[in-house]
């Protein structure tokens, strides 16, 4: 529903864009919330539902670009899509601004094939991701890249949809996990 | 003057020497036609399973399970034994048996037995396993047990059967081990090569995955994600005790044991990416054994402990390779299709198990190492984690059947498919154990 | 004088008896010595010819015994091996009436008779090679995946009925789990089918066992 009116939304506001709403609706709405992309990020601010501004922590104001914990790939791939940039950079900086901060980035993987080898995947977006924050200006050691391959779904169930959830980088500051 | 004598006597014996002869010949003539040999070459077989009848031992129902009721299962399930159905029959391990039914029957062997108290809750389980053709005995055996030794019992004596019809170790009394996961809790349990007899060694809520047995059966390795990122442990089966042998920085995953049981290989991301690392049983002195900038994972040691296979994407898709334990060049096995992972050298190194993918469907296959040709031994779609029984005639494998977890089994040859049953629950990830001396 | 010469004359005459006397004597003596050698050589000859003979009677002898005893052997051994055949036969013919009971209770299968069409002993023979073949490795079970190429040689007599009187392992595979495979093969197959010329049978068959063609 959520996901949908994005969709519907980032259509109207970007022309041409040729995602199709289905497959790609979360990461184009990721995307229209971009801070500082223009006219998008106006009106992405807005989107999300019965939400108030909690002052303080960073880290728990669900409309800072902190919130953003997720970072998608497609199959049998760890590059990092342009449209996960803006949300990195946010937590780029905010590492860089807070070198005691610890981040753990845990890679996962759709639940097809082998468990070692979906493993080492989740390893490589874990990998991947670190060294986009790195090359964002984080401090190598404040991150940690582990995997946790196809052991935890985000979804169960056995379709396309399901295992695009499932191939993700999650970001965890310490005392979160 | 005596030659007058002679000559009489010795002209009557050649003649009765001559009638003798010819009555001989007629004899032979009747009965063998002639001493010349006629040569017959006979190549193959004509069927692949011992027909074998296991008669319900006397006295048995004084133990749960019937012990031929366990011997009949383990027989039938490995593929090389057609059991016939006896009946009740009035046999046992002290009867006088008649092979003419038998024969009847065409039954290639028949194993009769006794189970009999001998006091303090104890009893003794004889059995006699008879060639049927020859109207001979193949041996005999006696144990003495519990009530609750009563499958233990069963499966070696399956295992004697199997060894003295086959001429190749049987694997009924090796263990199993395998992770159940049950709503939310991950259980790595122990359990009898047929599935039966489960027992937990670990309970978490966390995953468990990658259980791989020393080779002497004692231990086994591990990844644990009880602390939200993988780490190794070696788990003492006895004591219950464990310990992280791989926690660096990073995910540890991929336990493999050297055959001697002195070394570990495992996967560590601590350097960057998915690296083969090498290191002592207790964690200590992790040596990289590969640099690549790509994929290596699932290492395992060749029987001889001289190579370790392990799966890689260096050649842009997940593929099988090759190295020396002491390192040095890299030898692709793999060619065919885009996805082959999960290598598992046999017992005898001469073939390796893997999983392919074909199209969409993942399936245990099996490399001759030889000749390098491969073929998939399931019907099967989502197929994992092959493991070969230590004999190396069958391998047990997960898959997936409605979305849930199963055990199978597969001859080595594929000419044999079977389900293991494991309490319900989702299972996965299952490793056969070592025999046991 | 003259009695002087009578004397003279008488003592000439009687040394002339005397002389003809021992000339008789010496004659005698040696007509004696020759007839005593003459006797002695008779009596040697005879003592040698004596003993000659009772040596033929004795080799004789031996040979009479030599022979009686290898007679009595080959008497015991043609018993026994009248015994064994009679035995076999009727063991056959035991197995005879339970493969045909078996048979009747339709719980074997028997195997197919049919005899290729052949010409001459050669086809003949060949295609009773084929029958023979194609019934024992049907009782053959093995497992597919055995390892290595194992390979045994065994001999085997029967009768002209085909039921088999003897199985003989003449080399092992070194499995004796395979080998014992085979035997049972070779048991289960008794009666073996019979030629289609009964000239081409032959009552002793070496079966050559491999698991699978050499390369």
């Amino acid at each position: 529903m959520r996901r949908a009116l994005l969709g519907l939304m980032a259509a109207a506001l970007v022309a041409g864009c040729a995602s199709t709403g289905t497959e790609e609706g979360s990461g184009v709405a990721v995307e229209d919330r971009k801070p500082g992309a223009g006219g998008a990020a106006g009106s992405a601010t807005s989107v999300p539902i019965g939400t108030t501004t909690i002052p303080g922590d960073p880290l728990k104001d669900p409309a800072s670009p902190l919130a953003k914990r997720s970072v998608y790939f497609d199959f049998d791939r760890d590059d990092i899509k342009p449209e996960f940039r803006p949300m990195l950079e946010a937590h780029a900086r905010y590492l860089s601004s807070t070198p005691n901060q610890k981040m753990l980035i845990q890679g996962n993987a759709d639940e097809r094939g082998s468990r070692e080898y979906n493993l080492a995947l989740g390893q490589r977006r874990a990998d991947a991701v670190k060294r986009t924050l790195v090359l964002m200006g984080a401090r190598e050691a404040q991150i940690e890249p582990v995997s946790l391959g196809e052991e935890k779904p985000r979804c169960t169930e056995q379709t396309e949809d399901c295992w695009a959830q499932n191939r993700r980088g999650d970001l965890f500051y310490s005392g979160e996990f | 003057m005596e030659l007058t004598y002679n000559r009489p006597f010795f002209s009557a014996c050649r003649t009765v020497e001559r009638l003798f002869r010819i009555l001989a010949i007629c004899l032979a003539l009747l009965a063998t036609a002639a001493h010349a040999q006629l040569t017959i070459e006979i190549t193959g077989a004509g069927g692949n399973q011992i027909p074998v009848a296991v008669v319900p031992f006397a006295g048995e129902s004084a133990l749960t399970p019937a012990i031929s009721d366990v011997i009949e299962a383990d027989l039938a399930r490995s593929g090389r034994f057609r059991t016939l159905y006896t009946g009740p029959q009035n046999l046992s391990d002290t009867s006088t048996v008649d092979f003419a039914p038998w024969r009847g029957k065409n039954a290639d062997a028949l194993v009769v037995g006794g189970v009999y108290p001998v006091g303090g809750g104890r009893f003794e389980a004889r059995f006699r396993l008879y060639d049927v053709p020859k109207q001979a005995q193949l041996g005999a055996l006696a144990f003495t047990l519990t009530v609750q030794q009563a499958r233990a019992t069963a499966h070696r004596i399956a295992d004697f059967v199997y060894e003295k019809l086959t001429g190749e170790r049987g694997v009924f009394s090796t263990r199993i081990a395998y992770v159940v996961k049950n709503g939310a809790r991950y259980q790595l349990q122990i359990a009898d090569a047929d599935g039966a007899n489960a027992q937990a060694a670990l309970s978490s809520l966390e995953p468990i995955i990658s259980p791989a047995w020393s080779p002497d059966g004692s231990r086994l390795a591990y990844v644990s994600f009880e602390n939200k990122k993988p780490v190794v442990y070696v788990h003492s089966l006895a004591s219950g005790k464990r310990q992280a042998v791989a926690n660096f920085r990073g995910s540890n995953s991929a336990p493999a044991w050297s055959p001697d049981g002195r070394s570990l290989a495992v996967v560590l991301s601590r350097e960057g990416g998915s690296q083969l690392f090498l290191m002592n049983a207790d964690g200590s002195g992790a040596r990289r054994l590969l640099s690549s900038s790509a994929i290596d994972t699932e290492p395992f040691y060749a029987p001889d402990g001289q190579s370790i296979y392990f799966t890689s994407d260096r050649g842009g898709s997940p593929q099988i390779y090759r190295v020396a334990a002491a390192g040095g060049p890299v030898e692709r096995l793999t060619f065919d299709g885009s996805y082959n992972v999960t290598p598992r050298p046999s017992p005898d190194g001469k073939y390796l198990a893997f999983v392919r993918r074909d199209g969409g469907r993942f399936q245990v296959s099996v490399m001759d190492l030889a000749s390098r040709q491969v073929r998939a031994l399931t019907d099967t779609g989502r197929d994992e984690s092959p493991s070969f029984a230590p004999n190396g005639r069958m391998i047990l494998y997960a898959t997936q059947v409605s979305s849930r977890g199963v055990l199978a089994a597969v001859s080595s040859d594929g000419g044999v498919k079977q389900r293991l049953s494991v309490p319900a629950g989702d299972v996965r990830e299952p490793a056969w154990g070592p025999f046991l001396n | 004088m003259d009695i002087a010469l009578e004397r003279e004359k008488e003592i000439r005459r009687l040394e002339e008896v005397e002389r003809k006397r021992r000339e008789d004597e010496h004659r005698r003596k040696e007509l004696e010595e020759k007839q005593r050698k003459e006797e002695d050589a008779r009596r040697l000859e005879a003592e040698k010819k004596r003993k000659e003979e009772a040596q033929r009677q004795e080799a004789e002898k031996k040979r009479r015994e030599d022979e009686a005893r290898a007679k009595a052997a080959r008497d015991k051994q043609r018993v026994a091996e009248e015994r064994r055949l009679k035995e076999d036969l009727e063991r056959a013919r035991d197995q005879r009436l339970k493969d045909q009971l078996a048979r009747e209770l339709g719980s074997t299968t028997s195997a197919a008779r049919t005899g290729t069409p052949v010409a001459g002993d050669a086809g003949a023979t060949a295609g009773w090679v084929d029958k023979i073949r194609a019934k024992i490795r049907g009782n053959v079970v093995l497992p597919p995946d055995l390892p290595g190429n194992p390979q045994a040689v065994f001999l085997v007599q029967l009768l002209p009925s085909g039921d088999i009187v003897s199985v003989r392992l003449a080399r092992s595979s070194g499995n004796k789990a395979v080998d014992e495979a085979w035997e049972r093969a070779i048991l289960k197959s008794s009666p073996l089918p019979q030629p289609d010329k009964r000239e081409v049978f032959q009552a002793r068959l070496e079966l050559r066992f491999s698991l699978r063609d050499e390369p």
